[in-house]
């Protein structure tokens, strides 16, 4: 048998669970099954501890039996491809969405993306300049930071996440579906609540609009929103400057 | 005894893995070794947090780079991008050393995490010195290759492990990181003697040595790095030593991690061989 075979039936039986043939391969040893057991167990119980290290929250909610059985049948479907271990437990979410209810998925979209964007690429921070003239600003094109991600989501789930991680006994609210940008900035994995307004404000600006041209869009969808945007604008690019939403 | 190896790299004394839970305490108490080994994979997508705490650590520390996921013996193509990005890191960390395990952690583009065993033969030799030159080529720098410790062994072997090690390094002119708990743990689940095994690797190709815990099972032990080192791998080392030299030696604890002061203590232990053997000698 080649080298290549030999390591193909190895990773083989890891997966399958199936050892007959990389057993007619190896020296016969006592206890050859449990052996083996090392190699197969240890590769499920690697992967199972990287997601429920991910998953704090959402294994909370389920159980931890609930929880297991989930990560199991995601194991079993699903082997690494990538060198970082960190990757494996991100497409999860995905899987949850399939097999749970909503609320368990949006758990699972938000802890997704927390752990993801804890790894995901250095940018640095846009700080307009001391002397910087709004007309300046209107006719910018900003560019959202490369470790973030907006995404539309359950409030209930982003507040049974902070009152799990506060150690309280988080409670199940109604669902309320809003939007969220879940950012690095400053060496910290950061969550910022969005209303509708700023949401549809700040989707078009990081879709490459000037910020003027943003603004004049929104503004003509509906006088609320032009109300809104009277009242806030000046608020959520402070916010979106101090909490660093762009990049340069 | 002091055995300079071919590469004229430092030995750098005593060291520790860099672990997490420690992080604070390492920070806030400037502990006295002499260095750190970081696990590599820890750090190649880590953000400027992790690289300003690597920077304030250079300072005072030497580093060795340790990897889980070169993959030296797959029959995939070496990963383009985990190569660029750990040479990236050691050009910036500038450690003494960058080592990985003799081992395959997946092919046909899967991953199992794991550190598996290959075979050792002619066939195998080849290829992994092959791939080995390919590696140092991109670092610029030699690979130091460890002794895996295994549990199941390939009929199909015609090399010992101690001879594919001593082979491959000769093969692929790279330097040997010898785990001294995964000699003494695949020596007993092979059924070879773990001092004639230490006995067949060339000290000049020496360039570290792990000391760590395993568990044992009965028929079989599992190198498991969640406990003290026990006795007989103290034992092993101590004659590994004797037999070679002193090199960097540092304690490994990954699982069940311990207080800082614990991890140190246990350090100690083997500062405590090591100066055992240096006033025997003399």
């Amino acid at each position: 048998m080649s080298y290549a075979q030999a390591l193909h039936n190895f990773q083989q039986a890891i997966f399958s669970r199936q050892t007959e043939e990389i057993v007619s391969l190896l020296d016969a040893r006592p206890a050859l099954d449990a052996r083996m057991d090392v190699y197969i167990e240890g590769y499920r119980l690697r992967l199972a501890q990287a997601i429920a290290s991910d998953y704090p929250t959402l294994e909370h909610y389920l159980g931890a039996e609930r929880m297991g059985a989930l990560a199991m049948a995601y194991i079993e479907s699903t082997p690494p491809v990538s060198y970082t271990l960190d990757a494996y437990p991100i497409p999860f979410a995905g899987f949850v969405g399939q097999r749970e209810e909503a609320f368990a998925a949006s758990l699972a979209t938000l802890e997704s993306a927390i752990a993801e964007v804890f790894w995901m690429e250095e940018s640095e921070a846009f700080q307009p300049p001391a002397n910087f003239a709004s007309e300046h600003m209107l006719v910018l094109r900003l560019h959202l930071r490369a470790a973030a991600h907006i995404m539309e989501l359950d409030r209930a789930a982003e507040e049974y996440m902070r009152q799990f991680r506060a150690g309280e006994a988080p409670q199940r609210a109604v669902a309320d579906i809003g939007h969220m940008l879940v950012l690095r900035h400053k060496n910290e994995v950061r969550r910022h609540v969005l209303n509708h307004t700023e949401y549809a404000l700040l989707s078009r600006i990081i879709g490459g609009e000037p910020v003027g041209a943003a603004v004049g869009a929104i503004a003509e969808e509906s006088p609320e929103a032009c109300a809104v945007l009277a009242r806030e604008l000046q608020n959520w690019f402070a916010r979106w400057i101090s909490e660093g939403f762009f990049r340069r | 005894m002091l055995m300079r190896n071919r590469f004229e790299l430092p030995d750098l004394g005593f060291g520790l893995g860099l672990r997490a839970p420690h992080y604070d305490d390492i920070l806030r108490e400037k502990p006295e070794l002499s260095w750190f080994e970081i696990i590599s994979e820890n750090f190649l997508h880590a953000h400027a947090g992790y690289k300003d705490f690597l920077s304030e650590l250079r300072r005072d520390y030497a580093f060795v780079m340790h990897g889980v996921s070169l993959s030296i013996g797959s029959t995939d193509p070496l990963n383009k991008e985990y190569l660029t990005r750990l040479k990236a890191l050691a050009d910036f960390l500038q450690p003494a050393w960058v080592s990985d395990h003799l081992c395959f952690t997946g092919v046909l583009g899967k991953n199992t995490h794991d550190l598996l065993p290959v075979p050792y033969t002619e066939e195998a030799l080849k290829h992994i010195a092959a791939r080995v030159r390919q590696v140092q080529e991109v670092l610029e720098r030699p690979l130091v290759l460890e002794n895996p410790s295994s549990y199941v062994s390939f009929a199909g072997s015609t090399l010992s492990e101690p001879e594919f090690l001593a082979a491959l390094a000769q093969e692929a002119d790279c330097a040997l990181l010898l785990d001294v708990n995964n000699v003494y743990v695949s020596a007993f689940n092979h059924g070879i003697d773990a001092k004639s095994y230490i006995d067949t690797i060339p000290a000049d190709r020496i360039v570290q040595i792990h000391l760590a815990g395993h568990k044992d099972c009965g028929e079989y032990k599992i190198d498991t790095h969640d406990r003290e080192v026990p006795d007989a791998v103290w034992e092993l080392y101590r004659y590994t030593i004797a037999a070679k030299g002193q090199v960097s030696t540092m304690v490994e604890w990954d699982e069940n991690i311990p207080s800082f002061e614990t991890l140190y203590a246990e350090l100690q232990k083997a500062k405590t061989f090591a100066q055992r053997k240096v006033r025997e000698a003399a």
